[in-house]
């Protein structure tokens, strides 16, 4: 897939749901599944979701923009419920994450390994507009780089969530984040966490993407 | 592996109830916006619902050897911190003639909801007071059920903690813990519970629930310190028991049980051959190591009634209350407590918060678990 160039719009546009240069940009349905549940980590988790249905959402679609200063990419998925607060213990926020390969090889699928990073873009509905920039190297390693250069915007109607995740292509930090640069392509994956069936952490749905994402280059 | 345990050991037969352990502990660690509802140290009467309500139906633990799923108690079932009128009570102008002191709304359960309630009926009516403290487990299932790594054993002594910078607030701890000690802070997005004081372990002195005791019902040392009362009521006479064994979590807070006095008979005569707490219930709450605790005790207790001395009862009589600490009796009123953003915490459990920091004694700087970096 192909984060597209789009000419002379800031990031205010690109952030925005409404903004006509996104009916030009060619939308990915991803089929996603829920993560095996013997890939996870503990067996409390493993046995409290062996029979239980979790990756509820079936399918996302993914789309991605760039102004060669900052990339965004547009998700949208069904959902019935908008689960976006957090009122009591047993409640949990939908949520939703594009994951970019820090290091070629990096398997998206074990949210990275030693020495191969990934570099998580994280959306939760009861955090809003705040994202979180993370690095991986496996599962269960995810650490929150900072949550100031990751913004969002959501919208949930018609049973369905709509949002944007924004990012500069390039950040300055010594952690192990994704560069990006037009000519460029890596590895990526998409996760979505539905709140409503007490989806969080490696309980979720995920696609890997089979293709490359490539970064468009200007012209 | 921890290379040493710290344990606490509660005889509930000089248990009155009263909570002073849960309001020293309430003073001094949930305080905090987001910790209303909190009470890490709780008193509930046996048999009773307790606190979440219904907690030991509620799964979690390890049967078989397997991680047996749970469920994560709601905050009703906690029972939130009641707003009360107090503005209306006292600045409302009506001099105390118009309003009650009383919690907004209609609560119908709350952190001691059932107190004194009880069970059996007259005239064979019982009950017991159940004071807890997480458990700090040996093979604790919160530990094994984070994804995250987040929740430790200390190596020094065993005590379990969150690590807040570590956690994302994901709760399965809260279903994996089957004795439902963890809270989750919708404030910090993080799981919280009893930290067994270490703050003031580390300095020598025994965690606020033990200290503030008026009843002087808890020890605290090492499980394997021989010349301290953990030792001598766990290993050597075998009358403190955990809780709930079944579980499987091998608890590191133990309980010398209830001594059961004999039922009435439909004549309203003793019955000396039939116990008022029916021995399947203490069996359902400790096991069956119960029977045999029971026994040593009685048996103890016919010894000094003779004159005779018993080592088992001046442990439980507590004499001397610096005896029951197991060397962790240091006045935390001698320590300067110091936080990191040079704020003096309020770690002395002296009601009064006075910190007496003594010439004698070099100021020691902690760093409350509770401050962000």
């Amino acid at each position: 897939m192909k984060a597209e160039y789009i000419k002379n719009v800031d990031l205010k546009q690109l952030r925005d749901l409404k903004s006509s240069f996104w009916k030009k940009v060619q939308a990915n349905k991803l089929p996603m599944n829920p993560t095996p549940v013997a890939m996870q980590p503990t067996q409390a988790i493993r046995s409290e979701w062996e029979d239980k249905p979790f990756g509820l959402v079936e399918e996302v679609s993914l789309s991605a923009a760039h102004n060669g200063r900052f990339i965004a990419f547009r998700l949208e998925w069904k959902d019935p419920n908008q689960d976006a607060k957090r009122n009591d213990n047993s409640i949990f926020s939908d949520g939703a994450a594009v994951m970019l390969a820090s290091e070629p090889g990096a398997p998206i699928t074990m949210m990275g390994a030693p020495g191969l990073p990934v570099n998580i873009l994280y959306w939760r509905a009861d955090e809003g507009e705040t994202g979180r920039n993370i690095v991986a190297e496996g599962i269960g390693t995810s650490k929150t780089v900072d949550q100031e250069m990751v913004v969002c915007t959501e919208h949930w109607a018609d049973n369905k969530w709509q949002l944007i995740i924004a990012r500069p292509m390039k950040i300055e930090t010594k952690e192990s984040i994704a560069q990006l640069s037009p000519g460029e392509d890596m590895s990526y994956g998409v996760v979505i966490w539905n709140g409503a069936g007490g989806e969080r952490a490696g309980i979720k749905s995920y696609a890997a993407g089979r293709d490359q994402l490539v970064v468009g280059e200007a012209g | 592996m921890s290379k040493r345990q710290i344990s606490m050991v509660l005889d509930l037969n000089k248990c009155i109830g009263c909570n002073t352990c849960s309001i020293a502990c309430k003073r001094l660690w949930t305080r905090d916006e987001g910790m209303e509802y909190m009470w890490w140290n709780t008193v509930n009467t046996l048999p009773g619902k307790g606190t979440p309500k219904n907690w030991e139906e509620m799964g979690g633990g390890f049967r078989d050897g397997k991680a047996k799923p749970g469920h994560i108690p709601t905050r009703d079932e906690f029972g939130e911190a009641w707003a009360f009128n107090y503005t209306e009570v006292f600045e409302g102008g009506k001099k105390g003639k118009g309003s009650h002191l009383q919690p907004a709304g209609k609560p119908d359960w709350g952190p001691n909801w059932d107190e004194d309630q009880g069970g059996g009926s007259y005239p064979n009516g019982y009950s017991f007071y159940m004071p807890r403290i997480c458990n700090h487990c040996s093979n604790p299932a919160c530990l094994e059920a984070c994804p995250r790594n987040a929740i430790e054993k200390r190596r020094e002594d065993g005590i379990v903690t969150v690590n807040e910078e570590r956690c994302r607030g994901y709760r399965f701890c809260m279903s994996a813990c089957p004795y439902k000690k963890i809270y989750f802070n919708e404030q910090t997005k993080t799981a919280q519970k009893c930290i067994f004081c270490f703050p003031r372990i580390d300095q020598g002195v025994a965690p606020a629930c033990a200290r503030q005791c008026p009843g002087r019902l808890r020890f605290v040392g090492y499980r394997d310190d021989e010349e301290a009362p953990i030792w001598k009521l766990v290993e050597k006479w075998k009358v403190a028991i955990p809780l709930h064994p079944e579980y499987g979590t091998e608890p590191n807070v133990f309980y010398v049980p209830p001594l059961n006095p004999a039922a009435f008979d439909e004549k309203g005569n003793i019955d000396e051959s039939k116990p008022r707490i029916p021995d399947e219930y203490l069996i359902s709450v400790f096991g069956p190591q119960v029977l045999d605790s029971l026994k040593i005790l009685k048996a103890e207790m016919a010894k000094r009634k003779a004159g005779e001395p018993s080592e088992l009862m001046d442990i439980l009589i507590a004499y001397k209350w610096e005896d029951n600490f197991g060397g962790f009796d240091r006045d935390p009123q001698t320590i300067d407590w110091q936080m990191t953003a040079g704020e003096t915490h309020p770690m002395a459990d002296d009601s009064n918060g006075r910190f007496a920091g003594s010439d004698e004694v070099s100021p020691v700087k902690i760093i409350d678990p509770r401050a962000k970096a």
